[in-house]
């Protein structure tokens, strides 16, 4: 996992570069922004740097967002960004951005202004784990109905251990026993 | 529930509502003609929205001015499902998330534990996998035909498609015992080897496949009525499928060339010999035609596997309450309708951690809000055909 | 064989008998016997739906290389009645906003039209139920007024859906009215009269078919289109607007609907038949069995047309109308119009 800051000095800070310039040939600042994606095939950044490195990685070209994911661990919501790297010779990869975002408030910049794309992944991301995403319209929930409480997919969600709907004595769970989750 | 992300088109010129302006600017009387929009669900309940999808319209008369997506109807949960399951209880899950090409997603998910334990796949599977596959494939692409012709209501084409689709499931039932939803291809393999005359069965079907996609192709594609209704319809530019992530066949049948079978093989892909159909036009006709084509590239690829198929066992297995190394892993194929493509995150336990599916027509709806105005609803209902979505993937 | 051809006006001459020799005054005799054809009439159209519909589904699954109905009763003829059975035994459910009267009207209103329709047809020489010197005008004054009823069905049901389907099918059958009455017009200058029944007549030597084949495509596209029959049923369209303007009807009230639409088939295809077809003129067999079976193989090819063709979009079906049709049905009148000229001009020349 590589800090962002490398990546963004050999992006050229600031100036992402027409689209497309980069994947032409191996020299200039695109040229090196691209081996050095190439050799690693994951980025680590910071929330305040996530949309100039990803727009950069936009302006040069054959990058595909392909997914937005976010895995709930103790330490904050680390949300990855799954570009498809179609440039370059040799088989197509997966470039992943990483950021992370606290557990108490959760807050990432939107790049739904950089690829349309991540409208809808966005949305699942906040529905299921909370994340919200600043910078955007219509943040709201995608899968679970809209005035839905709670985020399902997070480790602290409890999943309801009696039912919600009138169901007969004998039929009901015994009190204290242990739900469906770990 | 009001919503302003729906909004109503200003109207580029030519549209509906730019013409009904200038009328209106013309002619005072026409002015003072009382006339609103109105919203229209299309869905969940409608017969040609390929599941609970539902998508609020707001109309002009017929012409579309803004479409919003909403979807969630079968949110069953299996994300979350996941992490309470052993890995390989959670296997049979996987072909519900896109049910018309199960072992596809039971590849995907196969792929990924493999990567994540570091399993080694015998040779003979691998070309199975391939076998059973683009067979799925080819069902799946079937469906997508019917379901776009009886949306438009050639409802012989529709019987004809899936009659065919009849013979390859019955090869899938031959291969794993269940026409749908095969939990066949699992980590480390496939579950059991082919069965006895499966290469003079595949070569009976694909004669009868041949047969009745050439009267399916004869009485659809040339049809003036269809090619009316298709060509020019919920066109998507290029740039346009990049920028909303679609991929799959609605990408290819505009213009883009990215199948990961060639770009990122996987398997043995990259020892095959195949084509991947692409299409300029972008437009439903396109979508419609690139699935016909992938069909007969698809029996290309069966028959070259069977051909060069070696023998070998057919599956490594794997203890039930299988523990892998802690760690994370995305692993991606090229589904029937796009990449699908597995996140799991595993701590070490027999459980998942985290198990996410990108799910390809998940992405792909994203472009209707900006696809749909302009069009009349037919049309919009000729371009949700086209885009072919399935519901259970969308929701999982 | 001329008593089999006129076996129905014997038997309607012997009841005259019978009533004249009973001393009834003749206005009483012609309402008995007006009352009589209707009978023959109705039962006609309930016979015919049954059958209708038994074809449809059997025609349909031969094509689609499946079977089709053929459980109840041999060969699943009892389909029909099995179906309509079900259909009388439903709740008729109301939508709690619908405009009560207007959607109670409307299927009663179609259904009705076209029972009357029936009585114009010349099921044999001599043997129309209604025979109006102005025939063929007043069907097809009558036939349009089942577009008020589909409207009302659309409107009354408080449906967007239902009402889409109601404005859709205004806008098409009023338009396709025009490419059909013209196309109708050529027969009508061939020969010389409105009555049904002497066009049926005027046919003994041929067919206007052979004489008026552009005339004859027009009017099977038009009828089409008035029928609201695939490929321009969007009025009815089920992958789009659910089930069109009969979305909220159920039970007895959807049975009219569907009957009506059925019965309406026959009535159009028997209209086909007797003005391109001959009617009831053909040699050696009697002159109404001449005249079902050309009906039926009318039905047989709109049926055909229905189960192979996708639907047409709606605005591409009035740009078709409107630019391609109505001009092509005027060109056909035109070329009636010099032949008919050319023909008499010859003709007399000749002698």
């Amino acid at each position: 996992m590589r800090d962002g800051q490398d990546i963004l000095k050999a992006l050229g800070r600031g100036s992402a570069g027409p689209a497309g310039a980069g994947s032409a040939d191996g020299d200039g600042p695109a040229g090196a922004a691209r081996t050095a994606i190439a050799a690693a095939r994951e980025l680590a950044v910071r929330p305040s740097e996530l949309v100039e490195v990803l727009a950069s990685l936009k302006g040069l070209g054959d990058f595909v967002l392909i997914d937005i994911d976010a895995v709930d661990r103790p330490e904050g919501f680390d949300v990855a960004y799954r570009l498809l790297d179609r440039g370059g010779e040799g088989p197509a990869g997966i470039f992943t951005v990483k950021a992370r975002a606290d557990r108490s408030d959760p807050r990432l910049p939107s790049v739904m202004s950089i690829w349309k794309a991540a409208d809808v992944m966005e949305r699942e991301v906040w529905d299921l784990m909370g994340v919200v995403f600043e910078g955007r319209t219509g943040l709201k929930r995608i899968l679970c109905k809209d005035d839905f409480e709670g985020h399902p997919l997070r480790k602290d969600y409890i999943l309801v251990r009696t039912p919600r709907f009138p169901v007969r004595e004998e039929l009901r769970p015994a009190e204290g026993a242990e739900g469906g989750q770990r | 529930m009001r919503d302003s992300s729906i909004g109503s088109a200003d109207g580029a010129a030519g549209s509906v509502t730019a013409v009904a302006a200038e009328a209106r600017a013309a002619d005072p009387a026409l002015d003072a003609l009382q006339t609103e929009e109105y919203t229209l669900n299309l869905g969940p309940q409608h017969p040609s929205t390929h599941g609970v999808y539902h998508a609020k319209l707001r109309l002009n008369g017929e012409s579309i001015v803004g479409c919003e997506n909403v979807i969630g109807y079968l949110h069953r949960g299996m994300e979350k499902l996941a992490e309470s399951r052993t890995y390989a209880q959670f296997a049979p899950y996987t072909a519900r998330f896109d049910y018309l090409a199960g072992v596809l997603n039971n590849w995907g998910y196969a792929m990924a534990l493999e990567k994540l334990g570091g399993i080694a796949v015998p040779e003979r599977a691998e070309y199975i996998r391939v076998i059973v596959a683009e067979l799925q494939r080819i069902a799946s692409h079937l469906v997508m035909l019917s379901s776009m012709v009886i949306d438009l209501n050639a409802v012989t084409g529709w019987m004809y498609a899936f009659t065919a689709r009849e013979g390859i499931l019955d090869l899938l039932e031959a291969v794993s015992g269940s026409r749908m939803n095969l939990n066949y291809i699992v980590a480390g393999g496939v579950t059991e080897d082919l069965p006895e005359e499966f290469e003079a069965k595949v070569k009976r079907t694909f004669e009868d496949l041949h047969a009745r996609l050439d009267d399916f192709d004869r009485l659809v594609s040339g049809n003036e009525i269809f090619l009316g209704r298709t060509r020019g319809i919920g066109v998507i530019e290029s740039g346009q499928a990049l920028e909303y992530g679609m991929t799959g066949p609605n990408l290819r049948a505009s213009g883009v060339d990215l199948d990961l079978r060639k770009d990122a093989p996987y398997g043995i892909y990259d020892k095959l010999d195949f084509d991947v159909p692409v299409l300029r036009g972008g437009d439903s006709f396109d979508r419609y035609h690139i699935r016909l084509l992938e069909i007969h590239e698809s029996v290309r690829l069966v028959e070259e596997a069977m051909a060069g198929l070696p023998q070998g066992p057919v599956r490594t297995k794997l203890p039930k309450a299988w523990k892998p190394a802690a760690g994370e892993v995305f692993e991606q194929i090229e589904s029937a309708r796009g990449i699908q493509g597995y996140h799991i995150v595993s701590d070490g336990s027999a459980k998942p951690y985290r198990m996410h599916l990108r799910s390809p027509s998940f992405v792909n709806i994203g472009v209707l809000p900006e696809l749909a105005p302009g069009l009349t609803i037919q049309d919009f209902v000729a371009t949700l055909a086209s885009l072919d979505i399935v519901l259970g993937e969308i929701d999982r | 064989m001329q008593t089999l051809n006129d076996l129905f006006l014997i038997v309607a001459s012997f009841f005259r008998g019978i009533m004249g020799s009973l001393g009834f005054p003749p206005l009483l005799t012609d309402a008995v016997m007006g009352l009589v054809s209707f009978v023959a009439v109705a039962a006609l159209v309930t016979v015919n739906i049954i059958v209708i519909l038994w074809v449809d589904r059997r025609v349909a699954s031969f094509f689609q290389e499946r079977l089709g109905p053929n459980r109840v009763g041999p060969f699943g003829l009892l389909q029909s009645v099995n179906d309509a059975a079900k259909l009388i035994g439903k709740e008729s459910i109301m939508p709690a906003a619908a405009d009560k009267r207007v959607y109670k009207l409307a299927p009663v209103i179609i259904f009705t039209v076209t029972m009357i329709l029936y009585g114009f047809l010349p099921y044999g020489r001599g043997m129309s139920p209604v025979n109006m010197n102005a025939g063929l005008l007043f069907f097809i004054a009558l036939s349009s007024t089942s577009t008020i009823a589909i409207l009302m069905a659309g409107w009354g049901s408080n449906n967007k859906y239902s009402l889409l389907g109601g404005m859709r099918t205004v806008a098409q059958v009023i338009s396709y009215e025009i490419p059909l009455a013209f196309s109708m017009l050529g027969v009508v200058m061939l020969s010389g009269s409105l009555n049904l029944g002497q066009i049926s007549e005027a046919q003994r030597g041929i067919w206007f078919v052979f004489l008026q084949p552009l005339a004859f495509f027009i009017f099977l596209v038009s009828a089409l289109a008035e029928l609201a029959r695939s490929p321009f049923d969007m009025t009815e369209a089920e992958q789009e607007l659910i089930a069109g303007y009969h979305t909220e009807y159920t039970g007895m009230r959807f049975a009219l609907f569907f009957m009506a639409e059925y019965a309406n088939l026959f009535c159009v295809a028997a209209l086909g038949a007797t003005l391109f077809l001959g009617g009831w003129s053909g040699p050696i067999l009697p002159g109404y069995i001449w005249f079902i079976g050309k009906t039926w193989f009318m039905v047989l090819v709109i049926l055909w047309l229905r189960w192979t063709f996708p639907r047409a979009r709606i605005d591409k079906m009035m740009k078709f109308n409107w630019k391609f049709l109505i001009p092509l049905s005027i060109l056909n009148i035109l070329l009636t119009g010099v032949g008919i000229k050319l023909y008499q001009y010859f003709t007399t020349v000749g002698r």
